[in-house]
């Protein structure tokens, strides 16, 4: 009697969690489910538009071979888009934890520092911070070049350089890495701010004994405040990767986006569908590597 | 004895010093690398062409000038794009946080068959780029009569997959898996249906998640252009105005000269674009000036992770 009371009710709970989740089941199939399927048919089609809407057209792998063997551009972008997230991705968490280690401790105008570190990401996820970076600085007379490619740009630096003789190949590399830095500074609002929460989680006893034990503050860092942070640490990594291949400015995201925009409509989807394997394929592979790695307190 | 203690506690003083000097100059520099692509919007913005061109005016320009955003507010049709925007991203963001702290509530705390399918589609939702499935949604949203209309991104939104909405759902639902169970225990005895517990028990407590995840939602869909630019055809809101500035310039000037751009038509581009940039990032960031405070420190304090 007690047993089938306790059934019933188990029952009755999980049909109100249906009821929870009732308008995202819909949403996900007819706005994702449904168009993944359709962006596998499409692959594998000829689109026309014709008097009443899109016809397809079966032609087999057709779109598939034109990527791989006839455009030249394709296999270099994907390889440069999923390349380039890796030393992005490295720079990142590095520049991240760092600054949240700094921000860390109590010193005057802290809000204002915290401020100041988040205020990319309400500018950099727009088109505004692209506009300015290829537009206005370039053009603009106070840098004097044509065009520029980076946020930030240290000409003053390069000449000192320069005039201690270092070789202008050499020079070229080093000032490329530190703009590309000074870029990446823009992407880690968020991380930043992932990065403070963990660091100002860690109990401070655990830091005390280890001032008992007279660790260095090297030590405390490799001992204590990156296995405590690294459940954190995974979720940032994986955070920033998909960041990064979603970003408008991620290559193949362009190329999907161009050529749905020249109404290839069939070449955006076969594009879009190999992109997407391979994102979850990286994706994939970190975060299982990664969760090995991590160091899990038992709860 | 009491010498080499006295000389390790000088050590440590002057070696907190050093390090607090070395953190403010670093962080100094930091912040003004950050802030620089900004600093130098305000200041081009500012600039007439002569202003340019004079090696003695660096950052500050010899005099308000107005006329780029007069030029900006022209081209872009602000008020008219503002009014887009407002129209667009505030139904958006109301019914995106409604619905995701709905779903995710679900996702939660109850213990349903299959639930772990839902989950591992809920992340793939998050991972896979809403560009690569985006002409079957145009097809959809023809079909549903909805293309062109803001309703297609209010309908999104609802059903809990609009703008990285299946990230926000993932957010509150960690969430809510730090609140204790007694809680809800506590009001199921008082006899409340799983509804009202909701309601009562379980929104008013995670309200600093409600506020994180509408400062990005704000965010994330005032600076979308690439779906609003996808889906919509014309009353275009201000994100997706704003891409198309520089060539609306470039073929403006060419028809004035009929001529190329000179090196001074160039400066005035630039400062022209310098200003539209400036009243686009205005709005968003004044809203953020408003809460920041609260958002920061409540992810800090709740961190996202949880």
């Amino acid at each position: 009697m007690k047993r089938k009371g306790g059934r019933s009710l188990e029952r009755q709970r999980a049909k109100w969690g249906w009821l929870f989740l009732s308008p995202w089941i819909l949403g996900i199939s007819l706005f994702f489910v449904w168009p993944m399927i359709q962006t596998v048919i499409y692959s594998f089609s000829k689109l026309t538009v014709g008097p009443n809407g899109f016809e397809t057209s079966f032609v087999g792998a057709e779109n598939y071979l034109y990527f791989f063997t006839d455009n030249s551009f394709f296999y270099n972008n994907l390889v440069t888009s999923l390349w380039e997230a890796i030393p992005s991705t490295l720079l990142i968490i590095t520049f991240s934890t760092m600054i949240a280690l700094l921000l860390k401790e109590q010193f005057p105008l802290r809000g204002l520092a915290r401020a100041v570190f988040f205020l990319p990401v309400i500018i950099a996820s727009g088109p505004v911070i692209s506009i300015l970076e290829t537009q206005v600085m370039g053009n603009g007379a106070a840098m004097g070049a044509e065009t520029a490619t980076h946020l930030f740009q240290a000409p003053d630096l390069t000449l000192v350089f320069a005039d201690l003789g270092v070789p202008e190949k050499i020079l070229e590399s080093i000032t490329g890495i530190i703009n590309e830095i000074f870029d990446l500074m823009w992407k880690s609002g968020v991380q930043i701010l992932l990065m403070l929460s963990a660091v100002n989680n860690i109990p401070g006893s655990f830091y005390e004994v280890a001032m008992m034990e007279g660790a260095t503050a090297w030590e405390k860092f490799w001992k204590i405040t990156l296995p405590t942070v690294s459940p954190t640490l995974v979720v940032v990594v994986i955070y920033t990767l998909i960041d990064n291949f979603v970003g408008y400015d991620n290559l193949m995201i362009q190329m999907i986006t161009d050529y749905y925009k020249d109404t290839h409509y069939a070449y955006s989807s076969t594009v879009g569908l190999i992109y997407c394997v391979c994102v979850l394929a990286v994706v994939g592979l970190v975060s299982w590597i990664l969760s090995r790695v991590a160091f899990y307190s038992a709860e | 004895m009491d010498w080499s203690r006295r000389s390790l506690l000088y050590k440590r003083r002057l070696l907190g010093f050093g390090g607090g000097l070395l953190r403010t100059i670093f962080l100094l520099g930091v912040g003004y690398v950050t802030l620089y692509p900004l600093l130098l919007m305000i200041s081009t913005s500012f600039m007439s062409v002569s202003d340019t061109l004079d090696a003695t005016v660096v950052w500050l320009p010899s005099g308000l000038n107005w006329f780029n955003f007069q030029k900006a507010f022209e081209l872009m049709r602000y008020g008219e794009a503002l009014k887009n925007t407002v129209k667009l991203v505030i139904p958006c963001v109301l019914l995106q946080v409604c619905s995701c702290v709905f779903i995710a509530y679900g996702f939660a705390r109850f213990k349903l068959p299959g639930l772990s399918v839902l989950f591992g589609l809920l992340l793939f939702n998050i991972i896979v780029p809403s560009n690569c499935y985006i002409t079957p949604v145009y097809v959809l949203m023809t079909e549903l009569k909805l293309i062109n209309t803001p309703w297609q991104f209010y309908l999104q939104a609802l059903l809990g997959v609009g703008v990285r909405s299946a990230l926000y759902i993932f957010i509150i639902r960690q969430f809510y898996r730090t609140m204790p169970k007694e809680l809800e225990e506590a009001a199921c005895i008082d006899g409340c249906n799983p509804i009202q517990t909701f309601l009562r028990i379980m929104v008013p407590n995670i309200r600093p998640a409600i506020l994180t995840v509408s400062v990005l939602s704000l965010v994330w869909y005032y600076n979308d252009f690439s779906m609003m630019g996808m889906l919509l055809n014309g009353n275009y809101p201000l994100s997706v105005v704003i891409t198309s500035v520089g060539s609306t310039l470039d073929s403006n000037m060419q028809y004035l000269t009929g001529q190329a751009i000179s090196a001074d038509l160039k400066i005035l581009r630039a400062s022209i674009l310098a200003a539209a940039c400036l009243i686009v990032v205005l709005p968003i960031t004044a809203v953020y000036a408003l809460v920041q405070r609260h958002f920061t420190e409540g992810i800090e304090r709740t961190g996202i992770v949880g």
